[in-house]
């Protein structure tokens, strides 16, 4: 029978790379925010149904755990953009020589650490 | 196309090239919707019901959040659809795994427009 179609790269024989890394993590990225739309359905849902059910939904966002778990989701939101930006710049054609792609890879990861930085400090302080 | 099995309907919905086109344009329209929530909500604090209700019955948060639900899922779908169509094979449930994913995410988005109705009447 001949093979319908190339085959994906054997992940298990293939070497992690910054450019393997990065790319599956834009898509683990962008499962976990889809998760997100649920946490933000919940919360409007909260505020739709009185003060009692959102003073519940206050106190799970509010609780250190529920803030870790936003902190989370503000990592995958920045690195999903960022990474979303250098994307949109490959369709552009901007940036594909190897060297432009990890270049470009160290800046979307060194813009996810400031922005989710500069986030939860002017969350905090 | 002749290994597939016969009956498996391996079409996608759309062609590829709007598929991609789509995905891109609600790339660009999120980053924007995102980008304003992003630094409100930074700023907001902690809410109470009263102040929760005020931020969201104001004229342009409650425009943002339905741009943001809309083209989020609807992002969030176009997304999904190609990581399922990646990983799981066409006789292995692919077309009723999109199907169902694709449900989750129009009740996510029922949900949380007929909140911000509730909300705002």
């Amino acid at each position: 029978m001949a093979k319908a179609r190339p085959m994906s790269p054997h992940l298990q024989v293939y070497r992690p790379q910054l450019t393997s890394i990065l790319s599956i993590t834009h898509r683990a990225s962008g499962v976990v925010l889809t998760t997100g739309t649920l946490v933000l359905a919940l919360w409007l849902i909260a505020v739709a149904s009185g003060p009692e059910t959102f003073a519940i939904m206050a106190a799970i966002v509010g609780h250190p755990l529920g803030q870790f778990v936003l902190f989370g989701y503000s990592v995958a939101l920045f690195y999903h953009a960022c990474n979303g930006i250098r994307h949109l710049s490959w369709d552009l054609g901007f940036g594909l020589t190897i060297p432009d792609v990890y270049r470009s890879g160290y800046v979307v990861l060194g813009a996810t650490c400031g922005l989710t930085a500069l986030l939860w400090l002017s969350v905090w302080f | 196309m002749a290994d597939f099995p016969a009956g498996i309907d391996h079409r996608p919905r759309i062609s590829g090239v709007r598929h991609w086109r789509w995905q891109r344009i609600s790339a660009l329209a999120l980053f924007v919707a995102m980008a304003y929530f992003v630094f409100v909500v930074s700023r907001l604090g902690t809410l109470d019901h009263a102040q929760a209700v005020a931020f969201v019955t104001a004229p342009i948060n409650m425009l943002g959040l339905v741009c943001l639900v809309v083209i989020g899922l609807f992002h969030a779908s176009l997304g999904l659809e190609v990581v399922i169509e990646d990983y799981v094979p066409l006789n292995k449930g692919r077309r009723p795994l999109i199907y169902t994913a694709k449900a989750a995410l129009l009740i996510v988005g029922v949900a949380s427009l007929w909140s911000l109705v509730v909300t705002a009447f």
